[in-house]
């Protein structure tokens, strides 16, 4: 899957306030000039599910249905990121996730699945930004519940 | 602050200090705003209750790990953080007080000078982990 992440100063401003950082350059570069290097939180890239067009953790209003929110039985087990390039103001960052290694291995409760997906951001010429790994883990047979 | 910490720094140091005092659902609101993880788990209370069994809405593992980011960068600054990340090992309740204690674990030789490992451990005011990272920040040159 891949899509558009617009890098907006505004965003990453809520974003940082949201993570209970209230540096002041957050507030500094909101009116930084296009192609200008931004301080963003280490976390902030996640936020590009704002512009997922499948996302499933961000509801099209109105609704109603409980429990909403991706997949139930899956749990987000680990989260990594390698940086390799600022953002830039203005930046449409392409977003591109694809499945990483599967593995199995024995828990406490049974037979743990584990599932990887790699994110990568990128320019509009292709160079890496951010590589993101995320690690979601489910009990094999047995619904869990997050 | 970040460049006295680099100054003096050897392995094995650590600096404690509190992430977030008695965690309010507003501020686990206010991350799903932002971030655009609006779980039912994190925001809707009777059903995180009624429905996934818990004792309450939870937050984010990556609110966790936002909130980490945030004290690992008062200490080191925003210069270039090389990598970040860790496993959730517990959920996140409000009235929750969290603190995260940062070891230097080790200073390595990297491209362009001396990297640091940063070991990140966050706990919950009865001591239980509920993350475990580590991050790799480039040394100012000397």
């Amino acid at each position: 899957m891949t899509f558009e992440f617009p890098v907006e100063p505004g965003q990453v401003l809520l974003f940082a306030r949201s993570v209970g950082d209230y540096d002041s350059v957050y507030d500094s570069q909101l009116y930084a000039s296009p192609g200008a290097p931004l301080v963003a939180p280490p976390t902030f890239f996640w936020s590009c599910e704002h512009f997922n067009p499948e996302s499933d953790t961000r509801p099209l209003l109105p609704c109603k249905e409980a429990g909403q929110g991706g997949r139930s039985d899956m749990v987000h087990a680990e989260q990594h990121f390698e940086y390799f390039q600022p953002m830039r103001a203005g930046e449409r960052v392409v977003v591109e996730t694809f499945p990483g290694a599967n593995w199995t291995k024995p828990g406490r409760s049974g037979m743990l699945e584990f599932r990887e997906t790699v994110t990568e951001f990128r320019n509009h010429v292709g160079q890496l930004k951010v590589r993101a790994r995320k690690v979601s883990v489910r009990i094999l047979g047995q619904a869990a519940d997050v | 602050m970040s460049e006295f910490w680099y100054e003096g720094i050897a392995i094995g140091d650590t600096v404690t200090g509190c992430l977030v005092e008695d965690l309010s659902r507003l501020h686990i609101a206010q991350y799903a705003g932002a971030s655009g993880d609006f779980n039912s788990v994190h925001v809707d209370e009777r059903f995180a209750v009624e429905d996934a069994g818990r004792p309450s809405v939870i937050g984010h593992g990556m609110f966790t790990m936002g909130l980490t980011a945030t004290f690992l960068t008062s200490l080191v600054g925003r210069g270039p953080l090389l990598s970040f990340g860790g496993r959730f090992l517990a959920p996140v309740l409000p009235g929750d007080t969290l603190s995260c204690t940062v070891t230097v674990e080790d200073v390595i030789l990297g491209d362009r000078g001396r990297n640091v490992v940063i070991r990140l451990e966050t706990s919950n005011s009865e001591g239980t982990a509920v993350f475990d990272g580590t991050a790799i920040v480039e040394a100012p040159a000397h």
